[in-house]
């Protein structure tokens, strides 16, 4: 992989609109100071002048509490959310692991599901195919995979979709929460087969909110609360300081997203 | 403007993707029911026998004019008539896709639009069925019937994109256009039949789109002349129907994700 991998956000904001009325006051506590006036608009801002760079090699754990925008900082980095403030500069391909049951069918089998999956996410049926019996295997599915999805638990779900997303080609994995589902044993092997995917020139991130999982699994995480970066610590202990600069200025929007 | 464009272009593309996505929605669809995919075709016949005879009855039409005039003109419907609504659901109901694989915004509406060909495609047993039973041959031009196709696909390709995109935004949109399909479905003549001599059938044929669509695939298939004025009004559609769903789309653009 001889092209630059690099994330870098500059007070990025992400403000989504709030019906006019919706909110009977604006208040300063607790999650009431979310909802903002930008103008004559009420916006919730979702997240709240972001500054971070992640360079590659980095497994990047994002922690906080429900709400605090974990999902749509992933979001913003694969490009479904362009920034409202500020800037996002992405370089690499992305691939994203957000949401646990996208484009699957409940009344096909574990085979069509991962084609159907994979297909989605990007890749030609062809490839995906010759991938299969690596997925497969990655996935432990063994006979279930003949089974229409209906009989998949949970975690088995989260089994074949990890395991496709696994195989997708990427520079940077984006990944919510959904580890936590599997079981100890698979939890393991997956952790243990995203530190090699990512070694050198990758970049991991993942969200959740199991402190657990991320010390085990990443080399930094950004803690987040209320939309804001409350600290940025490496995992071997040492924290840095988190960016409160509060600048507001209209920034560029740019992201660079060369992901499919 | 220019990366709009180039979005809706790079969805034709990659035609892989939603040509095998929308196949495999038809080897998926009725998965445990016997009939399977062939219930379109079967309720489709029961439909135009039915009311075929009834309404040859009431209106006093012999059944080997009727017939095939109702056959033909009543699949051709369906086939639009499941297009226009699908298109109000197809984002909304997609919605986990659209926020995380970054598909181009035509990609859903292309696959349903394969979807919906082949169906119409399965129908085309039923016309021939309707020519053989009341023993009539097709025109000589029957083959033209494929350009109407074509056409019918490029109108739709706008109207969907346009239909679901106001539709996302307005909730309410697609029930207004359900109730306006259903209505429409008797302006239109499927069900009777046009009488040069009736200034009122000829008036309510004149100004209603879905006449042209329906006739570009039904007339070539059912009368012995080529009526060259209409492809040029359903080619003239297609353009209005794919610039107004551009215009929708250069609005939207930066907002959808945000809609769902």
């Amino acid at each position: 992989m001889d092209h630059a991998v690099k994330i870098a956000a500059r007070d990025l904001t992400v403000d989504f609109r709030v019906p006019a009325g919706a909110i009977e006051s604006h208040s300063e506590d607790g999650a009431n100071a979310r909802f903002q006036q930008v103008g004559n608009r009420t916006v919730l801002r979702a997240l709240d002048r972001l500054s971070f760079e992640i360079m590659p090699g980095e497994r990047v754990g994002i922690w906080g509490p429900n709400g605090s925008g974990k999902t749509t900082l992933l979001r913003a980095l694969r490009g479904v959310y362009s920034p409202s403030d500020g800037e996002l500069v992405v370089e690499g391909k992305t691939q994203s692991f957000l949401n646990l049951t996208f484009g699957l069918n409940e009344d096909a089998t574990g085979w069509e599901n991962i084609l159907l999956r994979g297909v989605l996410m990007g890749e030609r049926p062809g490839s995906i195919r010759a991938k299969m019996p690596k997925i497969a295997e990655f996935s432990e599915l063994g006979e279930f995979l003949n089974m229409p999805l209906r009989s998949y638990s949970a975690g088995m779900r989260m089994r074949l979709a990890l395991s496709v997303a696994m195989e997708l080609p990427s520079d940077i994995l984006l990944m919510d929460e959904w580890l936590s589902v599997g079981d100890a044993s698979f939890r393991q092997k997956a952790a243990a087969r995203m530190r090699e995917a990512v070694e050198a020139s990758k970049i991991l991130i993942i969200a959740s909110h199991n402190r657990k999982l991320i010390e085990g699994l990443c080399t930094r995480i950004l803690t987040l609360d209320q939309g804001r970066i409350v600290s940025d610590q490496a995992v071997s202990g040492e924290t840095k300081p988190a960016n409160t600069k509060h600048r507001v200025k209209a920034g560029a929007r740019r992201v660079k997203n060369k992901s499919s | 403007m220019d990366s709009a464009i180039k979005e809706i272009l790079s969805g034709f593309a990659d035609w892989r993707r939603w040509a095998w996505l929308g196949l495999y929605d038809v080897k998926l669809q009725n998965r445990r029911s016997f009939v399977g995919t062939w219930w379109s075709v079967l309720s489709n016949a029961i439909f135009v026998f039915g009311v075929g005879y009834l309404f040859s009855y009431l209106m006093d039409r012999p059944i080997e004019v009727f017939l095939p005039h109702i056959g033909a003109g009543y699949i051709v419907w369906q086939f639009i008539l499941g297009n226009v609504s699908q298109a109000g659901t197809v984002f909304v109901s997609y919605q986990k896709i659209i926020l995380e694989a970054l598909l181009p915004i035509n990609t859903l509406i292309l696959r349903g639009l394969v979807t919906s060909a082949i169906q119409l495609a399965m129908s085309a047993w039923l016309i021939a069925a309707v020519l053989v039973y009341t023993q009539v041959l097709p025109g000589p031009f029957v083959y033209l019937a494929l350009a109407g196709v074509v056409l019918n696909l490029a109108v739709l390709h706008g109207a969907m994109l346009f239909i679901a995109i106001v539709s996302a935004r307005f909730r309410d949109f697609r029930h207004l256009v359900d109730a306006g399909m259903r209505l429409v479905f008797f302006l239109t003549p499927i069900i009777w039949m046009p009488n040069p001599a009736d200034e009122t059938r000829s008036m309510l044929m004149a100004f209603n789109p879905f006449y042209y669509m329906v006739e570009v695939i039904r007339a070539p298939i059912v009368q012995p002349t080529v009526q060259m004025d209409l492809y040029a009004i359903v080619l003239g559609m297609a353009v209005f129907t794919n610039l107004a769903g551009l215009v929708a789309f250069l609005f939207a653009r930066r907002r959808l994700v945000y809609w769902l």
